[in-house]
This record gives structure tokens, sequence and C-alpha cells, in this order.
């Protein structure tokens, strides 16, 4: 194995790992705000603060280890992303200050206040979908470089693609799946019946558009990048397969038996779909221009 | 550009790998007693405090 490949699935790895301990993360989070509008707060708030109070310093690790790995192994992403990235990285990186405020605050503070909560939430929401822009940069079209070597970020292109917004409904939409299968689990550990219920339902209303949201990426991939959809149909048993996965996990909540092994099946999906996305191991992270 | 344009020198790349495989050496058993010891005790789950001593 060449360097380059050992160097891309490493840090593939540490995406991986940070795609799915943070959706937990930024789906819990948005599910805490959202309970305490619908009044439910009292119902799911324990296993939510449980969950996340010993877990919340780590997520981040993950994320630092991909930074750093990806300047590393390509420092030319740096040159490119730099100005791609400009804006929705630092929105990312605003949000996520907003967001470790609020997890000291809340667990060393007194008492948490709503525009808080508020905060806490709508960060949950925002930064997977800015964080995804990265993704949908590298698929290519949305930076271009002259002959002297100057980048240009195509900042309109990248706002009027359909592309790019069906990647950031799936990321919210997956966001919220990942994080309420995960609760599921959690709250059936816990042995808390309420709890499991309101956060079962939420798996299981967030399910359907993760699958449509999902057949919508496709599609616009289709539109966008046909070469690298050329790619993707040769490992299509990779997304059969992680379809299968998904069916097994909801219908393991579905008929709440068996959880640990339904959120494993969620991880195998994402890890079906996310290894699938990029066909050749060797494309990953190929900055398409 | 695909992933081996412009890739890192040899050095480095050996050292960034040895150091990400050490990284996960460290981050896996850690995140393992976090679990063990916090996330999926039964009685931290259930939110039952051992007593005090």
């Amino acid at each position: 194995m060449s360097y380059e490949v050992l160097g891309i699935t490493v840090l593939w790895v540490f995406l991986f790992g940070y795609l799915i301990v943070a959706s937990i993360d930024f789906g819990a989070g948005f599910f805490s705000f959202y309970s305490s509008i619908t009044g439910k707060r009292h119902l799911i708030h324990n296993i939510i603060e449980r969950y996340l109070s010993p877990v919340w310093e780590v997520t981040n690790v993950f994320l630092v280890f991909f930074f750093v790995g990806i300047v590393g192994f390509f420092p030319d992403t740096a040159y490119y992303y730099g100005t791609a990235l400009l804006v929705p990285g630092s929105i990312a990186i605003i949000l996520l200050a907003i967001r470790g405020a609020y997890y000291a605050f809340n667990s060393y503070g007194t008492r948490s206040k709503t525009i808080y909560m508020f905060l806490y939430g709508a960060s949950g929401l925002l930064i997977p979908a800015s964080l995804s822009t990265v993704l949908t940069i590298s698929e290519g079209g949305y930076i271009e470089v002259d002959s002297g070597g100057k980048v240009t970020f195509l900042f309109s292109k990248l706002f009027t693609s359909t592309y790019s917004w069906t990647v950031v409904l799936l990321a919210i939409v997956s966001v919220l799946y990942i994080s309420a299968m995960f609760l599921a689990y959690y709250a059936d550990r816990a042995k808390d019946r309420n709890a499991f219920e309101v956060v079962r339902k939420y798996a299981l209303v967030w399910s359907g558009p993760t699958i449509l949201s999902s057949l919508l990426v496709f599609f616009a991939i289709r539109n966008h990048n046909p070469e690298h959809f050329e790619q993707m149909l040769n490992l299509a048993w990779m997304f059969v397969a992680s379809f299968i996965c998904f069916l097994i996990a909801v219908y393991l909540v579905w008929s709440k038996k068996r959880l640990g092994l339904s959120f494993l099946f969620v991880m195998l999906q994402f890890g079906f779909a996310f290894f699938g996305l990029v066909p050749d191991i060797c494309l990953m992270f190929c900055i398409r221009i | 550009m695909t992933i081996y344009d412009n890739f890192t020198s040899e050095p480095m790349a050996i050292a960034l790998i040895s150091v990400f495989i050490l990284g996960l050496l460290l981050l896996i058993p850690s995140l393992y007693l976090l679990m063990r010891l916090f996330l999926f005790d039964a009685n931290y789950v259930q939110g039952k405090r051992e007593k005090q001593h």
C-alpha cells in the first residue's frame, strides 16, 4: 500500500469517526432544544445530559485529527480550500465555539436560558450544514484556477447549485437520524421507557427523509459530476448493502428489540455509503477542478 | 487533481502515519474507558448514584 493510500485511509477513518460521534452530539443538541419547545424536555433531558456531559469534550478530537492530517498529508488542499472554506469554515468554527461555551456554562454554571438553548439547538443543525460544503466543493466545479495559479472560489455557483443544497439537506437529516437512533438505544439501556418512546418516534420519523434525501443526492451527483456517478455505479453493491443495513436498523427500532444491534447497523449503513461515495480509494479527496 | 499530486514528502508521510496510528492507539482505549466507566455503566445510565463514602 502506498503512503498516499495509507494516508487517505487514515484520514477517511477519522472523518467517519467524526461523522458518527458528532452527529449524535449535534442531533442531541437539537432534540434537547426541540423537546423544550414541545414541552417534552422533562422526559428526554436526563438521558441526553447523561450522554453528553462526559462526551462533548472528546468529539472534536476527531475533527482536529482530520484537519491536521489533511493539511499534513496533502499540503495543497490548504491552498485550494483556504479560499473556498473561508466563509463556511469560519462560520462552523464560531458555531463550535458557541456550542463549547454552552456546554461549559451548562455543566459548570447554574441554569440554562432559552436563548442559549436556542443557539445550542440551532448550531446543531448549522454546523453540519456548513461543514458539508467541504464535501460539496471536493466534487469539483466550484473552484477556478487561472493561468497565474490564482484561486477563485465561485461563491454564487455554490449557493445556486442544486447539488450543494441536496448535500446540506442530507447532512441535516442524517444528523437527526443518527442521533435519534443512538438516543433510542441509549434510552433503552437506561431503562427509561418514557424517554425511549419519545426518541423512538424521532428516529422513525427521520428514517424516511434520510433515504429520500440520499436519493436526491444521487440524482444531483449524476447531473453535477457524471464521471463520479459512473464510478459510484461500479460500487453499487455498497449502496445496496447500506440500504439493507438501513432496513434492518429501522426494523429493529420499530419492533423495539436488539437496539444495540440496531445502532451497529446504522453505523454500517453510513459506513458503506461513506466509503462507497468515494469509489476508487485513490480518488478520495481529489479536488476536481 | 488527485491524491497523487502534491503529496507531502516521504519523511513527513512516515512521521504523520506513525503519529496518527499512535494517536488512534491512545484514542480508542480512552474512548473504551469512557464508555465503560460512564456511558454504559449500569448505575450511571439510570441516574443512580453510588453510595457516598
